[in-house]
């Protein structure tokens, strides 16, 4: 689950059905992918947002 | 969490040399020295003091302007209750509150209500213990994502 997180925060364009096929042998549904992957990509939008408007950076 | 007692209330607005000061005092102070003060830009040529403080860390609101909950109209108001109350119970209070207490990264959207509210209502949908993931998995997905792009925040 976290590599795959850390895989679409580098570059999605790699992420593959490959890393699907894993995240379903580890145990997780359709559902939990999406969730995963929503919740992952909302939080490279939050961290952008926060960089780029200086929250807490001072 | 360490809370000081502020010198102003929280929100009330600072006069410009006493903002200088504490800014500069807080800046100055060295990784783990306990900062007073958190000291935003909140509203056109206006800064507040606000006292809590999240790690020892001094934490300002954001480089343009933002509408606190205390200075909302209606619509933002509306806007920043209404995704609150999407959040799971234990997620309710702000890591970082702002002194309307919501969190600076909910207050830093406040110029557009409605993104405001669809980000992060979008969030608070993420988290619904109707869905598969636990809150440990939640948080471990968030702090590898954080750290991966290095957030400061």
């Amino acid at each position: 689950m976290l590599d795959y997180a850390v895989k679409l925060t580098r570059d999605a364009t790699r992420v593959s059905r490959q890393d699907h096929e894993r995240l379903r042998s580890a145990g997780f549904d359709d559902t939990a992918i999406l969730q995963i992957t929503l919740i992952a990509s909302w939080f490279n939008y939050i961290n952008r947002v926060a960089d780029a408007l200086g929250v807490g950076r001072g | 969490m360490m809370l000081m007692p502020p010198i102003l209330r929280a929100g009330e607005p600072a006069n410009e040399s006493l903002t200088a000061k504490l800014r500069a005092n807080a800046l100055k102070s060295g990784p783990g020295t306990p900062r007073f003060f958190r000291v935003g830009l909140n509203s056109p040529n206006r800064f507040y003091v606000n006292p809590p403080l999240w790690g020892g860390k001094c934490f300002s609101m954001t480089w343009i302007r933002t509408i606190p909950l205390s200075q909302a109209n209606e619509k933002l108001r509306n806007a920043m209750e209404s995704q609150r109350a999407l959040y799971p119970k234990e997620y309710a209070t702000p890591v970082h509150p702002t002194d309307g207490g919501d969190s600076l990264i909910v207050e830093s959207h406040s110029l557009i209500p409605d993104a405001l509210y669809h980000a992060f209502s979008t969030f608070g949908a993420l988290m619904s213990p109707d869905l598969p993931l636990s809150r440990r998995q939640h948080e471990m997905i968030t702090t590898v994502v954080s750290v991966t792009n290095r957030c400061v925040y």
